[in-house]
């Protein structure tokens, strides 16, 4: 039979790929001058080509087994999915995620309708229920609330480290869940928000029960805007991957969703700074007797109009907005 | 010509073929529920671990320097965070593919087309690891290639990492012999060592019948004891020297 011809034949240029192969991968491509490269490339296609001719005529010998284990590797090295590299920090900052911010902004704004809906029937339910609130609060809370005291006191100065580590990992692990909800076909996600929105306007709710609201929105008036937006563009995200997931279109539902999961990426990785900088703002500025409410509220309006601005960036309109997705070689970096 | 053999028994035959170019089917070696279970298994055990002596660590460390009861925390907290958020997105990223539990079960993330994945598809399926670790295995059994809800997010694939051992191949083969002839000695060449002394000597004497039967001369000069008791280097001796007399 003509095996150990087919063996004897090609041999030396399996084994030339695997050597190549090795060294690429041992030095991470700089291994190769131009002329090894070529001939790399080259070769991968005849080990495919005797690896497709193996597979058929040849199955399960030892050259078959080689020939498999050196087409998956040398299409593994060779070939990068996609074709698209992550945007420099740069263009991410200015064009990334504000066109995809932009583009995405109708989960988001569903995400805020929903927001503002649970909030409004907690404040409500708090007209009928007064106590409502302290089902987030815990029940602890309402001693002190008929002292005149808030909950929040008890986040002082000598614990803001703490505060600041505990508050941001647990906002990034409520924003990832929002995020990741998207999965549940956004039932979580909705959860979520709602949930948030629900806290949010019985919490409100119990303190102008307590006449104590002044004391809650100076707390939360330097790190509430942002948070609040930071929740509501994390479940965008989440919201955006429901609908890849739920309406596909005309296209197969892999690639719908794949291009879902980049969008909602670049929201997700575009808010994670700003989470940890609330965590600090949240632990160090909110709970400081010694910053007047004026000023903290000017802190949450400027950091809300910071994000804002970085989000709605006028200046990615021109660029990448026509395309359902922002391909590095186009348009230019102002 | 030889006639192809018989279709081969090794994959999946109802997963969906990944191409490569010019429409070659790579047949790649897809993880199962199993392996893959397994590697998160173990990931999660370093997790555990690292995490445990860290703790102990970093405490005792801050102790020492002098840092107040509050900052120990706050250290804690973060690293804790880290490790558990960003382990499994860091590995992969930085091995392109591999964490310490898919290099013991020796698996490998993969793009859709057997390619190398972005980061940002690294990112994207590590990311919602949170919600597979509730649905993931669901999702796996049901999908022809395992997938778990971040591989289809992230259009990536987990494969088995084939070692590059040094493969016997036959040199020597009798003139009618057909593929799945060579493929059965190439085989039992390559386990002979692992099977028991007794099935490694009654398959062996079996093949060398075949041998006998087929191809006389290339057993030239064997005495029949050595046939008895090494049927296996009477194989190599016979099959895999390139000599003049074939």
């Amino acid at each position: 039979m003509e095996y150990n011809r087919f063996v004897a034949l090609r041999t030396p240029i399996w084994d030339r790929f695997e050597d190549a192969l090795g060294r690429a991968q041992a030095r991470r491509g700089k291994a190769l001058d131009y002329g090894e490269l070529e001939q790399l490339a080259f070769d991968y296609r005849r080990v495919l080509h005797d690896y497709a001719l193996a597979r058929s005529r040849y199955a399960d010998t030892s050259t078959a087994r080689r020939l498999q284990r050196l087409a998956a590797l040398g299409t593994r090295l060779l070939q990068r999915d996609h074709g698209r590299r992550l945007p420099s920090l740069t263009r991410f900052v200015t064009h990334t995620f504000p066109s995809t911010f932009k583009r995405r902004l109708p989960e988001i704004l569903v995400a805020l309708c929903l927001f503002l809906g649970s909030g409004l029937l907690g404040l409500a339910i708090t007209f009928v229920y007064p106590n409502f609130g302290l089902v987030f609060t815990g029940p602890g809370a309402l001693e002190g609330l008929q002292e005149g005291r808030l909950w929040t006191d008890a986040l002082t100065e000598d614990i803001a480290p703490m505060a600041a580590a505990g508050i941001g990992a647990n906002n990034i692990r409520v924003a990832l869940m929002g995020w990741a909800g998207g999965l549940t076909a956004g039932l979580l996600t909705l959860y979520l928000v709602f949930y948030n929105g629900l806290m949010l306007g019985s919490v409100i709710g119990l303190t102008l029960h307590h006449s104590l609201v002044g004391g809650l929105l100076t707390f939360v008036s330097a790190h509430g805007p942002l948070e609040i937006s930071m929740i509501l563009v994390c479940s965008g995200g989440g919201l955006v991957l429901a609908r890849g997931l739920i309406t596909s279109d005309d296209r197969p539902r892999t690639v719908a969703l794949r291009e879902a999961a980049r969008d909602a990426l670049v929201l997700l990785v575009g808010c994670l700074p700003w989470l940890a900088l609330l965590a600090a703002v949240e632990a160090f500025i909110s709970p400081a007797v010694g910053l007047s409410p004026q000023l903290k509220l000017a802190i949450g309006l400027a950091l809300e109009a910071l994000f804002l601005l970085f989000a709605l960036n006028p200046q990615s309109m021109n660029t990448s907005m026509s395309t359902s997705s922002d391909r590095p070689t186009q348009g230019h970096t102002p | 010509m030889p006639q192809p053999a018989d279709a081969p028994p090794t994959q999946d035959s109802a997963a969906p073929a990944v191409l490569a170019i010019d429409n070659i089917v790579l047949n790649l070696p897809l993880a199962g529920i199993g392996s893959r279970a397994l590697a998160a298994a173990i990931d999660l055990a370093i997790i555990v671990l690292v995490a445990i002596v860290l703790s102990i660590a970093l405490t005792l460390f801050l102790a020492l320097v002098g840092l107040s009861g509050v900052w120990i925390v706050t250290a804690l907290i973060l690293t804790q965070f880290l490790l558990y958020m960003g382990y499994f997105a860091a590995f992969e990223i930085a091995t392109r593919g591999r964490t310490p539990g898919k290099m013991a079960v020796r698996l490998r993330t993969v793009g859709s087309a057997g390619g190398t994945p972005t980061t940002g598809a690294f990112l994207i399926r590590n990311l919602v690891r949170v919600i597979d670790l509730v649905v993931g295995v669901p999702v796996m059994a049901a999908d022809a290639r395992s997938r778990r809800l971040g591989d289809f997010l992230a259009g990536t694939l987990v494969v088995h990492e084939e070692r590059s051992e040094d493969e016997i191949v036959l040199a020597q083969i009798p003139p009618q012999w057909n593929a799945r002839q060579v493929a059965l000695v190439e085989s039992y060449l390559r386990r002979a060592e692992e099977l028991e002394a007794s099935e490694r000597s009654s398959i062996g004497r079996r093949l060398v019948a075949m041998v006998q039967r087929d191809a006389p001369h290339l057993l030239s000069a064997e005495t029949a004891t050595s046939i008895e008791h090494e049927p296996a280097a009477v194989l190599r001796r016979a099959l895999l020297a390139v000599s003049g007399e074939g």
